[in-house]
């Protein structure tokens, strides 16, 4: 998808995703310090990123090479139990071109896949390369 | 925490990112950050290790806004922290080991959070 091709305001697609343990044991081995000051039965909070990401390369997945991650905001309202499932719309939101970039905005919002609670929202703002 | 690139490509398994920007010495060099750079997000990480150890988990009303100000590359060694600001928010940052600023931004949690959120 190229710039020009980007609709704000479009509804980019939804995903549901398993919190699977050995996912969150994956990224503690990368984040290990401070784990011991986490509720253990819950994601840790930096995983909130891999929920993100994972949605948004999933409702996006054809994104030109070489884009930069400029901005990013998460407001948490909870974090989900390890091996529970979530489900995240993703929306674009924004785009502009200020300096020459090419700037693309999106926003995720995450929901227990029972019960629909609101988890967290998150919004950001990618440099599109082309 | 050192960044090297098993690092990163273990955070790209992770979060699902193949970004050629973060795996592809060859393509990286092509653009205009002239060779391969780390995932943002994995250096988000280290702040929400630091917030846990720190404040402890922000399980409820936590905001946070950052904005990645330079890149981080292989070989490059980061740390995070933060101070609490005048206008009772946390300052947050992840800095190089050249004490540049890769990450900057501000975290608000519990009451902060929903007092702000309630007065807009």
């Amino acid at each position: 998808m190229i710039f020009d091709d980007i609709q704000p305001g479009a509804n980019l697609g939804r995903m549901e995703l398993n919190l699977d343990p050995q996912t969150v044991a994956d990224w503690r081995r990368l984040f290990p310090a401070g784990a011991e000051d986490e509720d253990i039965r819950l994601i840790p909070v930096g995983f909130l990123a891999v929920i993100a990401m994972r949605a948004y390369t999933h409702a996006c997945p054809i994104r030109p090479p070489g884009n930069i991650h400029g901005e990013q905001s998460y407001e948490i309202i909870s974090l989900p139990e390890i091996g529970s499932r979530v489900v995240t719309d993703v929306l674009c939101t924004d785009k502009e071109v200020r300096r020459d970039r090419r700037w693309v905005t999106f926003g995720t919002m995450t929901r227990a896949a029972l019960g629909h609670e609101l988890l967290f929202n998150g919004v950001m703002k990618v440099a599109w390369s082309k | 925490m050192l960044v090297d690139q098993p690092a990163i490509d273990a955070y790209a398994r992770i979060t699902g990112d193949f970004n050629p920007i973060h795996l592809d010495p060859v393509f990286a060099a092509t653009t205009p950050m002239h060779g391969i750079i780390a995932h943002g997000t994995m250096s988000l990480g280290l702040i929400w290790q630091m917030i846990a150890r720190n404040l402890g988990t922000p399980a409820a009303a936590a905001r946070m806004t950052v904005r990645f100000v330079s890149p981080v590359r292989p070989g490059d060694r980061i740390v995070a922290g933060g101070a609490e600001a005048c206008d009772g928010r946390h300052s947050i940052w992840v800095k190089n080991q050249k004490d540049e600023f890769v990450i900057h931004g501000h975290l608000e949690v519990g009451g902060q959070a929903e007092r702000r959120k309630a007065a807009t």
